[in-house]
């Protein structure tokens, strides 16, 4: 009888190899393996790369300036030189559309990401430091969540002056309490982790526990969270430029260019509705995605 | 004897993005009418997937059955439809789960539960249906039934609601029981007494019983056949006097060389090399060939099952030493022990004490009040008194919720005792300044039971490792990865692997790799709350070793925490027995285990399953409940239960002992108890 090679896998006697390769934690494939399963997602992440690929290729893209008034061919219906038509001072709404994605998506992201930014560090931080501190911090937040959080971002925009800016940080602040909740909730659960307990047995120090153990951990649902609030701050952000608190003319922006073509829609129909159609496609996008997202994420709440 | 659960050939995969996972491959297991039946094996080895599908139970959509049959009472399982199946659940055939918290409903009363199953089955009225409830659980020994019938789910411990599960199952008296580790998340006291009630109703009713687990000395004192599964594969079939007296295979005699109650205390335990295969790409031929001894040429086809000869009717395995020839060479596997890491234990220095714990006290609040006060304290720790010295292993053993992890904790600064000090080599750790506590850190490090749960995902091996020595900081990424491949090699991880990410890895190694963290410090001191309880058998042998090897390597003192009696024997140089927040028996581990003094420490020891079979399991404690630790008994603690509480009892018992400072015993009766 011959012995055969043991596989060269094997090394000492004492040590186990080649572990089973599980899906626990991040694997691309696994993400993949279930957005296929899942056709509404796919759907809402080809939107997003379509939207990011107009924000990107928008100069060429674009069949004329955005900018460029031609009062000529004012409220021009759409054709083959407009697809889109024209408004009321001739510019083509197409070109305006294209453009007006980098406003309002940029927009978007960053309202999303200041609050986002904000709101998990204070929320980790409360959730792991307890007690007053976390009673404090809290209760603020409720505060400002028991606002109307439309009515709250119209009231510090006209305080703060109509511009797109700051309608923006009006926005972000009013959305910062959503992210606090959800880290401080991850936060309150990771700290009585084994690794975070072990962590403090050779003394870490509080940052270092938020930052190598608290953040990577709870990133997941903040951004499944972040994607479906995309979607809504484009509205918002729109809503704002479209009570005239957010873009000035003559950015071409989306809830601006609504705004104005509120008045010509009964003659004019493609004037607000190629705006707004634009607005309504990017949201549903984004949602569709992080809907998709978080059932990756989140196992249980996948529909039967 | 004609057979009531028939499987034949049954092979079964689950599609997942890498590909199908041949989870069984051509199953077949027989169940006769009255027989309880055990399958064995290790995590993911399919048993628990063989004894769903004999019920149907795995959802449809998530498995395909790729050949074979199925048969329950004469009926062909795989061609019966939903609504048949449903039928047949509850009534012909029933099944306990192991967490029987999960397997209630947390929010119907216990009565009913019983009765809805029995009201599906059966056209009775409600007040018979009752009754009947009353008297299973009576029958299942549940102390007061009526008022248990009022009781929700939570209110019942652990055993107490096994025994409802029990009650369920056999409220229909179906032929066919299937038991899925139904003790495994239970005490001993309380397993040995509901594996005893379920032997004794299982026969008194002919039930035949489908018993899963992965533990073979439940097996032992349980079954009369044995099944004993590896990688999805049935390698081992027999009586089970036979299976476990005279293994064939050579996985069942690794697997039974690995437990620590057939070692030596203290000596290495043969463990089995390497892990599980991947069962998406499985290694052609035989599953187990990559880890066994013995491979050969022949190995690369699949082994049929083969008889072992002899007298030994049914007695047989999947391996082709059994084969003419080769008969020789299975029989040399018996006495392979490794002998390349015999140990001579080195001499003791002078006792020089580590860790004192003076007078330990440890209270939780329990609900507040209206003003923000607590209602209650639950008493997890009461006075205890440990001395721990360089050099030894103390094993801490226990049942859940006698306080033996908070003690842990408390060693290592997580919690803050109400009462008492902890003092680590001569310093109170109670009131240093956080600088002086930070370095005193380093001292001791402590290794959790779950490795899967103590390391953080998110970050690489590397990095888990060296995170002790990150966080004291001024080290370059070059110098802790070095540092990262010396501790890896001393725990026996692959230095190439350390770029993977935990996930990556199998339960063993990761808790290799949590060993390496808490060495990184070079600690003097090692808490080890229950490091080996997550992992199967082979390698929580894997995993002693090592922890025995580096302490003898790096001097260590362990303190070793542990609900394992075996472990404990294997490990420890000093045992203390604890039981509801007090130590109630110290002394030298063989002399505790061998003479046990405490009356506790004797019911505990005697609810142990051996793998002998000779040896009867024994519950001795009266009474099933645990006390209340929010409401502590006065006098001894183990007075209600205990069989020999006598006059005196009622006033608390000090740890003493006849000989000065060796075998102490919290009782008063010792000398009086009879010899155990």
């Amino acid at each position: 009888m011959t012995v055969t090679d043991r596989p060269e896998t094997l090394p000492s006697a004492e040590a186990d190899t080649n572990g089973p390769a599980g899906a626990t934690s991040f694997d691309w494939r696994y993400v993949w393996y279930q957005l296929r399963r899942s056709p509404l997602a796919i759907v809402g992440l080809v939107i997003i790369i379509l939207v990011l690929a107009t924000m990107i290729f928008a100069p060429v893209l674009a069949p004329y300036d955005p900018n460029a008034i031609n009062l000529l061919n004012r409220l021009a219906a759409p054709s083959f030189e407009h697809w889109f038509g024209t408004d009321q001072v001739g510019r083509d709404l197409l070109s305006r559309v294209i453009y007006g994605a980098r406003t309002s998506v940029t927009v978007g992201f960053a309202i999303v990401g200041i609050s986002m930014g904000f709101g998990v560090v204070i929320g980790a931080f409360s959730g792991l430091a307890g007690g007053r501190i976390d009673t404090v911090i809290m209760r603020f937040m409720d505060v400002l969540l028991s606002f109307p959080s439309f009515v709250m971002a119209m009231a510090l925009a006209a305080a703060l002056g109509p511009d797109l800016i700051n309608a923006m940080l009006a926005i972000a602040v009013v959305r910062i309490p959503f992210y606090v909740r959800l880290a401080r909730g991850q936060a309150l659960s990771l700290r009585e982790r084994p690794y975070v307990k072990a962590a403090v047995t050779f003394g870490s120090s509080r940052l270092h526990i938020v930052r190598r153990h608290i953040m990577p951990n709870s990133l997941a649902p903040i951004i499944v969270q972040g994607t479906l609030d995309i979607g809504v701050a484009i509205l918002t952000a729109s809503a704002l430029s479209f009570i005239g608190l957010g873009a000035q003319q003559p950015t071409a922006e989306w809830g601006a260019m609504v705004s104005n073509g509120r008045d010509f829609l009964l003659d004019q129909w493609w004037y607000p509705t190629f705006p707004g159609l634009a607005i309504l496609i990017t949201a549903v996008g984004f949602n569709l995605f992080g809907d998709g997202l978080r059932d990756i994420f989140d196992p249980r709440l996948r529909a039967k | 004897m004609s057979a009531v659960v028939e499987v034949r050939d049954l092979s079964l995969e689950f599609p997942t993005y890498r590909g199908p996972v041949h989870a069984l491959s051509n199953v077949t297991l027989s169940v006769g009418a009255g027989e309880i039946v055990g399958l064995v094996g290790e995590s993911g080895c399919g048993k628990s997937v063989t004894s769903m599908s004999v019920i149907r139970l795995l959802p449809p959509a998530s498995n395909r059955i790729t050949e074979g049959t199925i048969r329950l009472i004469g009926r062909d399982m795989l061609a019966t439809g939903e609504r048949e199946l449903q039928d047949m659940r509850g009534k012909l055939v029933s099944m306990v789960f192991q967490e029987p918290m999960n397997a209630l409903n947390p929010t119907i009363r216990i009565g009913r539960q019983i009765t809805q199953v029995i009201h599906r089955h059966e056209r009775v009225s409600r007040a018979e249906a009752e009754a009947r409830a009353e008297r299973l659980l009576a029958e299942m020994q549940v102390p007061d039934a009526k008022r248990v019938m009022k009781n929700y789910p939570f209110e019942l411990s652990g055993g107490m609601r096994q025994r409802v599960l029990l009650a369920m199952a056999f409220s229909c008296n179906p032929k066919v029981l299937i038991a899925d580790e139904p003790t495994t998340a239970l005490d001993v006291t309380v397993q040995a007494q509901v594996l005893t009630l379920l032997r004794e109703k299982a026969k008194e009713r002919g039930t035949s019983v489908l018993f899963i687990t992965h533990d073979l000395a439940v097996v032992a004192q349980l079954c009369d056949r044995v099944y004993v599964m590896y990688a999805g594969k049935i390698v081992e079939q027999g009586r089970t006097a036979d299976v476990l007296r005279r293994p064939l295979h050579p996985y069942t005699q690794a697997l039974l060389r690995s437990l620590p109650e057939l070692g030596q205390p203290k000596q290495p335990l043969a463990s089995i090399a390497g892990t599980v295969p991947d069962l998406i790409h499985p290694p052609g031929g035989c599953l187990f060939r990559p880890r066994c001894a013995f491979a050969h040429d022949r190995c690369v086809e699949v082994p049929p099952l083969l008889s072992g000869g002899g007298e030994e009717v049914q007695h047989a395995a999947a391996c082709w030493l059994l084969a003419d020839g080769h008969r020789d060479s299975a029989d040399t596997g018996r006495s392979d022990l490794p002998s390349n890491e015999a140990t001579t234990l080195p001499a003791k220095p002078a006792k020089q004490t580590l860790l004192t714990l003076e007078g330990i006290g440890m209270r939780f609040p329990v609900g507040a009040n209206w003003r923000g006060r607590p209602r209650g304290y639950v008493h997890a720790l009461n006075g205890v008194e440990l001395e721990v010295q360089r050099g030894e292993t103390l094993g801490i053993v226990g049942e859940s919720g006698c306080g033996k992890s908070t003690l842990g904790q408390i060693v290592m600064g997580l919690l803050r005792p109400t009462d008492g000090r902890v003092l680590f080599d001569g310093t109170d750790l109670g009131n240093l300044p956080g600088s002086e506590m930070r370095r005193m850190r380093r001292r001791f490090q402590i290794v959790f039971q779950d490795p899967q749960a103590s390391l953080n995902p998110r970050m690489t091996a590397w990095r888990v490792i060296t995170e002790p020595l990150a966080v004291a900081g001024g080290r370059t990424t070059s110098w802790l990865k070095g540092k990262a491949r010396e501790l890896a090699l001393q725990v026996g991880l692959r230095p190439d692997q350390l770029e993977r990410y935990p996930h990556e890895f199998s339960g063993g190694q990761r808790q290799r790799i949590a060993i390496a963290r808490a060495l990184a410090l070079e600690p003097e001191l090692l808490v080890l709350d229950e490091p080996t309880s997550a992992l199967d058998v082979s390698v929580q042998a894997q995993i002693l070793n090592l922890l025995l090897r580096l302490q003898r390597e790096l001097d260590l003192t362990y303190l070793f925490i542990s609900h394992n009696v075996s472990v404990i024997r294997h490990v420890a140089d000093r045992v203390a027995v604890m039981y509801l927040g007090q130590v109630v028996e110290l002394g030298p581990t063989a002399e505790v285990l061998n003479h046990p003094g405490h009356p506790y420490t004797r019911a505990l020891l005697a609810s142990v399953p051996s793998l002998d079979q000779s040896a009867e399991l024994a519950a001795p404690v009266r009474g099933v409940e645990l006390p209340s630790a929010i409401r502590l008994p006065t006098g001894c603690f183990f007075r209600e239960r205990c069989p020999f509480a006598a006059a005196g009892c009622d006033q608390p018992q000090p740890l003493r002992g006849a000989e000065a400072d060796r075998h102490l015993v919290r009782c008063h009766r010792t000398g009086e108890l009879p010899p155990a």
